[in-house]
């Protein structure tokens, strides 16, 4: 009897002991947890993924790589001093605290020295976080403010730098990261070397090299990757750079075109489009292939005929002051190329996104554009158009989507056209223009991949044209078809809020 | 006026209904669906997997690793409404695979650990962190599956009928597990002096929090 009780007393103990232990830790992981994932940690989920699945011979290789890293790690021993982690020092100047390095006030700022001579500046208040280390190198945060990275070039330097969503893949090179996080802006200048950056508003990871500068607004969607030094001396959209920004609402009243419907004072179409900011690019050079559209920029959507382009307003636009308008493209930045160009269409998806956009374009106006609109295959087109946006040459851009579906019609890239269309159109001001492509994108590819973008886009649009009521509609659509989708926000305002 | 090209929202719907309506979206391969769905369970899948691995240095492996399997896996969830237990399973398995990825590291002495070494954090309650890293130690002398039960069961909260299915065994075979690494776990407490004392002082203060 009296052992009974023990054997119950010494389980009651036992659960006592498990119980408190448990409680302790589920205390410090809810204290670890913090806010949850980053959203760079979906992106580089997403590039996982993207890399596809492994072969199935690879499984045997990877054990017979591994059974021979066995025998290597064995033989070498214990004593081996390569795999361990770099260490850092943080300099007088700054302070290490609750996990962050934060930069001083002084004014030289702060630095934060690894052992393989790998160094960090911190500007004034900025903030720093070493995620992780590594033998080779080590993941770094920029939780705010801007630091200057100056790795070391070392064989299989492996350093990563996250900044808001964003992720600087890094080998050895020397760079500035600058992040805010209450504006959602990024901008990663190059000093040497080269890097890789992925991200929102990048499908794959794009190459900046010496000299080049990328600036991401992810509140306002804007992308520019452009010349440092440029952005150094002058505000981003003032010259001599590579940019594919988007312009200031246009404020005017504007019209519905098709199908939403409109207030009865709304101006007609023609008037909407024309009080739109206007696209300071020169019309391209004359070509003796007649067979597509000499200016697709100015043509209209297929459904809903735009109005004719013309270089001025046909209606003078809203006494709107200059500096509130910026140019939608700002013209282009890198010099004519010196050296002899190449033609190789099936490398452009690759260039255009290795930091090679400006020598896709140049191939394609060596060859002849209207040559090259009728001649490279669905692929090339659509890599044409990237390296054209991201060089700030979106006239061709718009051309080579629209030969994408004059030529390739209904096929997933002529879908997906449309709504690049659309984008290029928003990106012009020209929302009457946008959601006609919008429309003629959900139309033809209700499910597709742009889909929710289309939505959410064409939800502020019929905003824009024509108020909140009008766009109740597409907002509960879009509330019903993507609850967690990015325009959720803007679209739980305009049920909430119907006249604003 | 222009819109955010891409953002990851937390999502704040949680209710059963519309985890059904998700893995329906999922099912239907609705490109949306999985920012959906990582919108909605990352949260809780990073928390799960910190309490089942307990402190260290951050699982995004372990946590994308989760979603591949999610994302790959989606089409033999057989209950739509049981879409959250199927991740803590899909967790339970990535853990275990962790914990014996571990163990080979600990085999080649990489470190003591079988854990990359990582800088240490300042956190408050450091005697807490110290104990509970301890403990997790001490937890990870079970034998894998052992390990996963105990861990499913106490730390997780998992009701019995949830471990069994997990672990793809029965009640009883659960219970009998959990039983016997609940004791191993005790007694081994009893002879750390500083988790004894620990737990000791923890348990002291539950009871005067109670009375």
């Amino acid at each position: 009897m009296s052992r009974e009780r023990d054997v119950r007393s010494r389980m009651s103990d036992d659960d006592v002991i498990v119980g408190v232990m448990a409680d302790a830790a589920r205390q410090i992981a809810f204290e670890d947890a913090g806010p949850g994932p980053t959203p760079a940690v979906w992106h580089r989920l997403q590039t996982r993924r993207a890399r596809g699945s492994r072969p199935p011979w690879r499984g045997l290789l990877v054990v017979s790589a591994g059974a021979a890293a066995v025998l290597a790690l064995v033989m070498v021993g214990r004593g081996v001093q390569r795999g361990r982690p770099l260490t850092y020092v943080v300099a007088a100047g700054a302070a290490e605290q609750d996990g962050y390095i934060r930069g001083g006030q002084g004014k030289d700022g702060s630095r934060v020295q690894f052992s393989d001579g790998t160094h960090v500046d911190l500007g004034h208040g900025a903030r720093v976080s070493v995620l992780s280390r590594g033998p080779r190198g080590a993941r770094l945060r920029v939780e705010e403010g801007e630091a200057r990275f100056d790795v070391a070039h070392l064989p299989h330097a492996a350093w990563s730098v996250e900044a808001g969503p964003y992720v600087v893949y890094v080998t050895g090179t020397v760079f500035d990261v600058r992040w805010s996080g209450s504006d959602e802006v990024i901008e990663v200048r190059m000093r040497s070397g080269s890097v890789q950056v992925g991200g929102p508003m990048l499908p794959e990871r794009v190459t900046l090299r010496g000299g080049q500068r990328l600036t991401a607004k992810l509140a306002s969607g804007e992308m520019v990757i452009g010349d440092a030094r440029v952005g150094e001396a002058r505000p981003a959209a003032a010259a001599g750079e590579i940019a594919v920004a988007r312009p200031q609402a246009a404020g005017q009243p504007a019209t519905e075109p098709t199908g939403e419907p409109a207030p009865a004072s709304a101006p007609a179409p023609e008037a909407a489009v024309a009080a739109a900011p206007r696209v300071a690019i020169a019309p391209p050079a004359p070509s003796p292939e007649p067979s597509l559209p000499p200016s697709p920029l100015t043509s209209p959507p297929p459904p809903a005929p735009a109005p004719a382009p013309t270089p001025e307003p046909a209606v003078a636009p809203a006494p709107a002051p200059a500096p509130a308008r910026q140019p939608a493209i700002v013209h282009r930045a890198s010099a004519p190329h010196a050296n002899p160009v190449s033609w190789a269409p099936r490398t452009w998806t690759s260039a255009a996104t290795s930091g090679h956009a400006a020598r896709v374009v140049a191939e394609a106006e060596a060859h002849g554009l209207e040559k090259t609109l009728l001649e490279v295959d669905a692929t090339a087109l659509m890599a044409l158009s990237d390296a054209s946006r991201y060089s700030g040459r979106p006239e061709v851009a718009v051309r080579a989507l629209m030969a994408e579906r004059q030529r390739f019609p209904e096929t997933a890239l002529a879908h997906a056209a449309a709504f690049l269309l659309g984008k290029l159109a928003d990106d012009r001001g020209e929302v009457a223009a946008s959601l006609a492509w919008y429309r003629r994108y959900l139309a033809e590819t209700p499910e597709g991949p742009y889909a929710a973008e289309a939505l959410g886009r064409k939800m502020l649009a019929v905003e824009r044209i024509s108020g909140r009521d009008a766009a109740r509609g597409v907002a509960a659509e879009y509330v019903n078809r993507f609850p967690n989708g990015t325009y959720m926000l803007q679209a739980h305002a305009i049920l909430a809020n119907p006249s604003p | 006026m222009a819109p955010a090209t891409f953002r990851v929202l937390q999502g704040q719907a949680r209710d059963a209904d519309s985890d059904v309506a998700l893995v329906e979206a999922l099912r239907r391969g609705d490109p949306q669906a999985e920012l959906a769905a990582w919108n909605r369970f990352a949260t809780g899948v990073d928390q799960t997997l910190r309490r089942m691995l307990g402190p260290g240095p951050d699982r995004e492996d372990l946590l994308q690793e989760v979603f591949i399997r999610f994302f790959r896996r989606i089409g033999t969830l057989r209950e739509p409404s049981a879409v959250r237990g199927f991740l803590t399973g899909i967790c339970i398995h990535v853990v275990r695979g962790e914990i014996a990825h571990r163990k080979r590291r600990r085999w080649l002495s990489l470190t003591s650990t079988g854990d990359l070494p990582e800088p240490l954090p300042s956190f408050p309650d450091l005697e807490g962190r110290e104990a509970v890293t301890r403990y997790y130690r001490m937890i990870d002398k079970l034998g894998g599956k052992e390990r996963s039960f105990f861990v499913a069961r106490t730390i997780e909260g998992m009701t019995l009928d949830e471990v069994a299915a997990a672990h793809e065994v029965s009640v009883s075979t659960a219970q009998r597990r959990i039983n016997r690494a609940s004791r191993r776990v005790a007694a081994l407490v009893r002879r750390d002096p500083m988790l004894a004392q620990f737990a000791a002082k923890k348990a002291q203060a539950h009871s005067e929090d109670q009375s």
